[in-house]
Parts: structure tokens; sequence; C-alpha cells
């Protein structure tokens, strides 16, 4: 059971960084860097509760405005390029972020621990290891699930709330055409770094929470390809809707680990569906039309159960 | 210092070439292929396990190359360019797509990834000057690179079809009005690309002995450093880029420790784009939007 505790744990996660490409996505801007964010927050998050003895829930609140704040900085001065500048500066920097990762080393000896594994904190090219918040404070795999899905449910009210309010319309313009939305008077570069800074919050929240489940983490594991992935998951879910990262993320992480046999197949099976998506429906698996579609199928529902009203 | 400054030449080289990829690619059909260097990545890596299978030498992995890659290079710019079209965002995912499964493919392969050996017939050879020591095969790589810009930029300045290619490049509309096909100048495009693209990875290959799967996503990042630091607008430019990248990437690694070898030109990128509305070269061209 604990495995599948961790699987839906690794989902929480997954949706979350889902809905952090969608946060810039919704402007029309395409991020293939929210991996640097997310090992940002990881790092970030492992650092407070192993090192500087914070619990969790504060450990990842800092860890998601550490990675917030590490998007103000990619996204204000490149949210004002147009074009695919943003793309490849997200790039670089996911590419940065690694490569600093990596070489990074703090911390301090551990008192027990073998030889060679001595070191609490990261230490360089080997890894951050140890990240035993869970073990100590005796939170269970299913607790932590519940934890991890309290947050998504956090975040995911919170999509639901913005998808129906002025900002997402402001977003949606910027995303149709930026002259446009210029025009009527929109800042369009705060909107998109508003966007972009929420979705790197997000992205670092959950890194710090897949860190505390791994236990251990290195600066490979945030290569760009986790980026794509993450992309991945609003593209195939569909990137029109609030409904489209949550399922894409859902649906590629649990999918590949129902079917044991195409698991090991899973990236070209991501690859593959991203560019049939693009053939045949490049809106994503659920559309806004659909939504519609649904929302007034559901409220037909409603009206036919209530007793009709004569004027 | 100096030595390292050559050697950064070799590797500004392929740079250029890569950078002359995605030129290529972005200026005549303003999408940007993200699965360029892997697509390189995958001839190369096949040539190199179909030549040692056969028991082929060097020149035969060049060819094989080709024969892989082009038609690799063609098939990505129909499904991602002509098939998927209406949106700059979509084919852009699309060839992420074709990118994560081509490399995961050959992750799979029976060559599992790990390095495939290509022998380099000019191992170890190395001319002095002026009491340093200078590669044979980083002087050809450079020179190869050079000849390759010149003759691309010869090419589209020159040739009908080099400037049927600009003028597609410059606003498509105006293009379908004169008769050009678009399509026609893709394939063409595509073609001059991937043989450009052919032509770094083999050579890298041949440089460094062996190819593995790292060089797909590496070839794609340094090609898009390139078209950010070099622009859209001339090819000196890209090659200006490219071989100061190399020269950058080289001397700052002495100088930061090569564990950040690779910051250099990250680092690059993000000032350079954080100036860009500072100096802003009025750069707006018709059919630049999406």
């Amino acid at each position: 059971m604990s495995y599948w505790f961790t699987i839906a744990a690794l989902t929480g996660v997954n949706v979350l960084l889902a809905y952090s490409v969608y946060a810039s996505f919704m402007s029309g801007q395409v991020s293939i860097g929210q991996a640097a964010f997310f090992g940002v927050g990881a790092y970030v998050g492992a650092s407070l509760t192993v090192l500087a003895g914070f619990d969790l829930m504060s450990a990842v609140l800092v860890a998601g405005i550490a990675a917030a704040a590490a998007s103000v900085f990619v996204g204000v001065p490149t949210l004002r390029l147009k074009g695919y500048h943003f793309t490849i500066a997200t790039v670089a920097f996911a590419e940065a972020v690694r490569v600093i990762l990596h070489n990074t080393k703090y911390g301090r000896p551990r008192a027990s621990g073998n030889v060679g594994d001595q070191w609490l904190g990261p230490d360089g090219a080997t890894g951050f290891r140890h990240i035993g918040y869970l073990n100590d404070n005796g939170i269970s795999t299913g607790q932590y699930a519940v934890i991890v899905w309290s947050i998504v449910l956090v975040v995911v009210v919170a999509f639901f709330l913005v998808e129906r309010s002025r900002i997402a319309r402001i977003l949606r313009t910027i995303e149709e055409d930026e002259v446009v939305a210029r025009s009527i008077g929109v800042p369009v570069a705060r909107y998109k770094v508003i966007a972009f800074v929420c979705g790197g919050f997000i992205a670092g929240m959950s890194g710090a929470l897949y860190a505390h489940i791994l236990t251990f983490i290195s600066g490979n594991d945030f290569v760009i390809h986790l980026s794509t992935i993450a992309l991945a998951f609003v593209v195939i879910g569909g990137g029109q809707t609030m409904w489209g990262p949550l399922l894409g993320a859902v649906l590629l992480t649990v999918i590949p680990e129902i079917l044991r046999p195409i698991r090991e197949f899973r990236i070209e099976l991501f690859g593959l569906l991203i560019i049939l998506v693009m053939l045949f429906r490049p809106t994503g698996m659920i559309s806004a039309i659909t939504v519609r579609r649904w929302g007034s199928a559901l409220a037909a529902k409603a009206r036919a159960k209530r007793p009709t009203q004569a004027f | 210092m100096l030595q390292t400054a050559i050697e950064g030449l070799a590797y500004g080289g392929l740079y250029a070439l890569l950078g002359l990829g995605f030129f290529l690619t972005y200026g005549v059909l303003r999408r940007i292929d993200l699965a360029y260097g892997t697509v390189i990545m995958t001839s190369v890596y096949l040539g190199a396990m179909i030549a040692s299978g056969l028991g082929l030498s060097w020149p035969a992995v060049f060819a094989l190359t080709l024969t892989v890659g082009i038609p690799l290079s063609l098939l990505v710019a129909y499904i991602a360019f002509v098939l998927v079209r209406h949106d700059a965002r979509f084919s852009m995912a699309a060839t992420l797509g074709i990118w994560m499964a081509l490399e995961e493919l050959i992750l799979q392969s029976p060559g599992r990834g790990r390095g495939q050996s290509v022998t380099n017939p000019l191992q170890d050879q190395s001319l002095w000057a002026w009491g340093l020591q200078i590669r044979i095969d980083h002087v050809l790589i450079l020179a190869l690179s050079l000849v390759t810009a010149v003759l691309i930029a010869r090419f589209l300045a020159m040739s009908r079809v080099g400037r049927a290619i600009r003028v597609s490049a410059y606003d498509p509309t105006i293009a379908a009005l004169l008769g050009i096909s678009h399509r026609r100048m893709l394939v063409i495009a595509t073609i001059i690309a991937s043989l450009v693209g052919c032509i770094a990875g083999w050579s890298f290959a041949m440089a460094q002995s062996a190819i593995d799967l790292h060089f797909g996503m590496w070839a794609t990042v340094k090609g898009l450093v390139i078209l950010v630091l070099g622009g859209t607008q001339s090819i000196v430019f890209i090659v200006t880029a490219a071989l100061g990248l190399g020269v950058a990437e080289r001397v700052g690694s002495e100088v930061i420790g090569t564990g950040y070898r690779d910051l250099v030109g990250y680092g690059l990128i993000l000032l350079l784009l954080a100036c860009e509305p500072f100096l802003r070269r009025d750069e707006s061209q018709p059919g630049d939007g999406r």
C-alpha cells in the first residue's frame, strides 16, 4: 500500500509541476525551464528541514518563495521580449541552475555515517542525501500523500477561482493577441511576469515536496527533460482550461504505473502522444469547448430536476 | 590561456555550425526545431553504430550519418512544420515530442545510449606553433565550419534559390505572391540545416573519438544560445557569436573551474536578454508575429 501512497504523492507533485507550466501558458508563454524552479525549491526545502530544523510546511512555503524570487530574476528581463526569446531564456536558466546545483556544497558533517557518506547537505555531484524529515518525524507515506494532495487542492481551487475571474480573461487576451491587449490598456509585461512568478512559486513548492519523498536529490535530477515532461502534461492534458494540466499530470503519471509493460517506454509514449495531440487535437485532451459543453450539460441536468416555474 | 583560447575556437566552429542550422530553420520558418540536436545525434549515433557493425572506417560514418540524417530531418520538418501549422507553439511542442521520443529510443537501442566510438584518423597529431600545441583536427573543424558558413552565406546572397529563401524568410505572403513555394523553401532549408548539423555532429564525434546520447541536448541548447547571441539577421553575427562563445567558455572555465564551463554561455545569454530592451535595435520584421 505504501507504494501506492508514494505514487499518489508523486502524482500530486507532478500535478503541481503541470500547474506551474500552465500559469504562464495561460498568457501564451511557453516555459521549458520549470525544472530550475523545481530544483531550487527542492534544494531550499530540503536544506531548511535538514540543516535548519524547519518544519515541513514552512520549508515548503519558503522553497516556493525562493523559487518565485528566481523566476522574477528570469521573468522580468525576458518576458518583455517577443517571440522565442523567453522560451530560450528559460532553457538557458534551467541548465545554468542545474550546473550550479551540480556544483554546490554546503552543510555540515554527519555524526554517524559510513566512510564516504559523512556529509549532511548538498555535496556537489554526489547530491543531497539523507533528507530524512518524514522518517524522523514519523510521517507515513499515506499521511504525506494527504499533505501533498491538500496543497494540490489549494492550488486547484486557486486556479478554479482565477479561471473565472477577470485575470484569466486578461491573460487569455494576451495569449490571443498582445497588440490587442496592449491597445485596451493591459500592462502586458506585468501580467506575464506575475503569471510566471506564480508558476515559479508552485514549482518551488512542488520541488520541496518531491525532495522529501525521494530523500535523495542531485543536480542531475533537474535536467531539462523534467521541464519537457512538465510541459507535456499541459500540452497533452490541454492548455486552454485548468482541468487540462490536472488530467494530463494524473493520467501520465498513473497509467505507466498501472500498465507495467509500457513503463519502460513511457517517454517514447509521451513524445508520441505530444505529436499525435498536436496533429489531431492541438487543444489537448480537454479544450475550453469541452468544458463549456459539459458545464452546460450539467446545468441542464440540474434545471431538469427542478420543477419548471410558470411565469 | 592562449592554448585554451585556441581550443575554444575549434568549439566555436562547431557552435557556428549548430547556430547556422537554427538560423536556417528559424530564419525561414519562424519555427524553433527543438529536435534539431537530437536528430543530429541520432544520425551520427546510428551512423557510427552501423559503420562499426560493418567494420567501415570514418568516411563511411559521415555518409551513413547523412543517409540517416537528411530523411529524418525532412520527416521531422514535415510532421512538425507542415502537418502542425496553425501555431508556432504547437510546432515547438511537436518537435519537443519528437526530441523526447527519439532520445529515449536511442537510450533503449542496442547501444543503450552509451558512447559509440568513432575512429579519429588524426588522433594525437598536433602542430606546434609559437610554442603552442594545436591539434590538427581542431584546425580542420574550424576551417570546415568557416568554409561552410561562407558557402551558406554566398548561397543565400547570390543564388536564385538562396534569394527565394530570404524572401520567404522576410515575409511568407510576399513570397507566395512572387510564386515562391514555401513548401519547397522549407525542404531546401531543412536539407541544408540538416547537412550543416550532420557536419557538426560528425566532426564533433571525430574530435571526441566518440558520440553519446548527451550530444543531442547539448547541440540543441548551444544552437539556441548562438541564435540568441547572434540574432537572426546575419551569418557574420552568428559565426562571431559562436567563436566568441567557444573562446569565452574555454577561457572562462579556466578561470572559474571546469564544473562551471557551461555556465558562461547561459550567463551570457541571460545577461544579453536582460540588456536587450536597452540596446534594442529595431529588428521588427513583417511576418515576425506568431
